[in-house]
């Protein structure tokens, strides 16, 4: 379920023309930098899954954190992905394999300098609500 | 079999098919027994023997709604609370059959939760108990 999720979601973003259009990547893990690296910014996901469990059905609460990477000198830029994101999820359907998408949220969502010096890194966190589909 | 048994195993039925949603259950049973203490007890109270009364059984729970099936019973006649043929078994396999009625039943919406419910059903009349052997 958890790759099914990651899938959908990924998809979602990369669907995007406004998103996929404005951010170099977005993956599943932070990319080392080379120096010279001109791949800014981009989007890497974490996923925490808890198990949320009734008689007859197995769930999940799903915690996803993107990271925006940002080398555009100030947050402006982070922020204007921040609310692309927002968009895209927040109270929003998704369709995942093998599942119900319950719903997902926006819990949470701050930046701040990263100690390259450079970097600025925000994160958004959302919780989702996912049951297996019986 | 010894040990502990898991609590998800306590399934609560409507005839042949299990209630859908429930995180938590509990089976509430109590009965009164009969005071006979007269003066020649010293002061001690006594009750009448191998029997008691106002044997009661209620069945309360708690879930993510999964389906309409307790909203159909509730929000659907009155006569539709009275329940022929509920059960609950353990991960023992021993089971408790009667007739219940649903007495009391509420839906949550909160924000960032799934849809949620509670409900009560007290025994009516007596049930049946089969242990497993």
């Amino acid at each position: 379920m958890l790759l099914e999720y990651q899938k959908a979601i990924i998809a979602v973003l990369r669907l995007d023309a406004a998103l996929s259009g404005f951010v170099h990547e977005i993956t599943d893990r932070k990319r080392p930098v080379a120096p010279g690296d001109r791949g800014f910014p981009y989007i890497s996901i974490s996923t925490e899954m808890i198990q949320r469990d009734t008689d007859t059905m197995n769930g999940f609460t799903a915690v996803t954190r993107f990271h925006t990477w940002s080398r555009s000198g100030s947050a402006k830029e982070t922020m204007q992905i921040q609310g692309r994101l927002y968009t895209l999820l927040h109270n929003q359907p998704v369709s995942v394999s093998g599942g119900n998408l319950v719903l997902m949220k926006r819990e949470k969502t701050f930046w701040d300098n990263d100690p390259d010096g450079i970097t600025v890194h925000g994160v958004c966190e959302y919780r989702a609500l996912l049951c297996l589909t019986p | 079999m010894a040990g502990q048994f898991a609590g998800r195993n306590l399934v609560i039925r409507i005839g042949a098919t299990a209630v859908a949603g429930f995180t938590t259950k509990s089976i509430n049973g109590s009965a009164t027994p009969i005071n006979v203490t007269t003066e020649t007890d010293s002061g001690v109270v006594s009750y009448l023997a191998s029997v008691m009364t106002e044997d009661s059984l209620e069945i309360t729970g708690s879930g993510y709604t999964e389906d309409d099936v307790l909203k159909d019973i509730w929000f659907g006649p009155q006569s539709g609370r009275h329940i022929a043929n509920m059960s609950f078994m353990d991960e023992a396999g021993n089971s408790y059959t009667g007739n219940f009625i649903m007495t009391s039943f509420s839906l949550t919406g909160a924000q960032d939760e799934g849809e949620g419910f509670e409900a009560t059903f007290v025994r009516n009349g007596a049930g049946t108990w089969t242990a497993n052997t």
